[in-house]
């Protein structure tokens, strides 16, 4: 079950790899870069926060515990 | 209310956090979903910061990355530079522009959106299966299970570490300006142009 479980997360890292190169080889196609699609939500304040937060909480949560 | 979908989600991750019954995690969740709200109902100015950028940055987030890889997981040093990063985070967020309309992210940003949900569905998986909402799983390891070892090494944990601190110099650009890669000196890309509003009529 461990494997399958790592497999798991490793078949969607490289799915977003993956998407990270659609969106670079063809810049005007339908797939957005990540930078772009992160910077979109930005727009709002409200979004703003809950991704500072979240990006905080990840750091706290791995490095401190 | 705010616009978006950020606080229906950060009140149920912070739901979840009750489950995991992390009395500090669940102050965070629920206190960002207050400062939510009451950001909402202040008044924002429109301008956008500018953000200095270039190379001093990568310095930067390299340094942070080191200092927190050597200084050794939840060490004194360690939170201490966690907690002035988001100190200075939600200086830089609550000095922000306010609302932005921009063009709509062509619609391949579904797939994106698609991928990221089966990770966090994968991740509550894998915690689903633990006994105890804080003791690892081996058979079925969340992220954080997997990251142990790696974070258990000084180059491992400085390596992440200092990932994780260009993420961080990253964001404090997007926030400073809500997203727009025009101002600064933004990396390429961008969340399309800004929309501008229309013109208030002519009187008469």
């Amino acid at each position: 079950m461990r494997t399958v479980t790592i497999v798991g997360y490793v078949v969607l890292g490289l799915l977003l790899v993956g998407l990270e190169l659609a969106a670079r080889v063809r810049p005007k196609g339908s797939i957005p870069t990540l930078g772009m699609t992160l910077r979109h939500p930005m727009r709002l304040r409200a979004t703003r926060i809950g991704m500072l937060m979240a990006w905080w909480w990840i750091g706290w949560h791995f490095f401190v515990g | 209310m705010p616009a978006g979908p950020a606080l229906p989600v950060i009140v149920a991750a912070g739901l979840v956090q009750v489950v995991r019954q992390n009395a500090m995690d669940v102050a965070v969740f629920f206190g960002t979903a207050l400062l939510i709200v009451v950001d909402a109902q202040l008044p924002h100015t429109s301008r956008s910061r500018r953000i200095p950028t270039g190379f001093g940055w990568v310095v930067l987030a390299a340094l942070l990355g080191a200092v927190l890889g050597l200084a050794g997981l939840g060490s004194p040093v360690t939170r201490i530079v966690l907690a002035m990063a988001g100190v200075v985070g939600l200086v830089v967020t609550l000095r922000g522009p306010a609302d932005r309309t921009v063009a709509p992210l062509p619609p391949g940003w579904r797939a994106w959106a698609s991928v990221a949900v089966a990770v966090a569905v994968w991740e509550l998986l894998a915690w689903l299966s633990q006994d105890q909402p804080d003791l690892g799983n081996p058979d079925h390891p969340t992220l954080s299970t997997l990251a142990d070892p790696v974070l258990a090494s000084t180059l491992g944990r400085s390596l992440l570490c200092a990932a994780w601190a260009a993420g961080m110099v990253w964001l404090l650009r997007g926030l400073a300006t809500g997203g727009d890669p025009n101002t600064g000196s933004g990396s390429g890309g961008g969340s399309g142009p800004t929309v501008p509003r229309p013109d208030p009529p002519l009187p008469g």
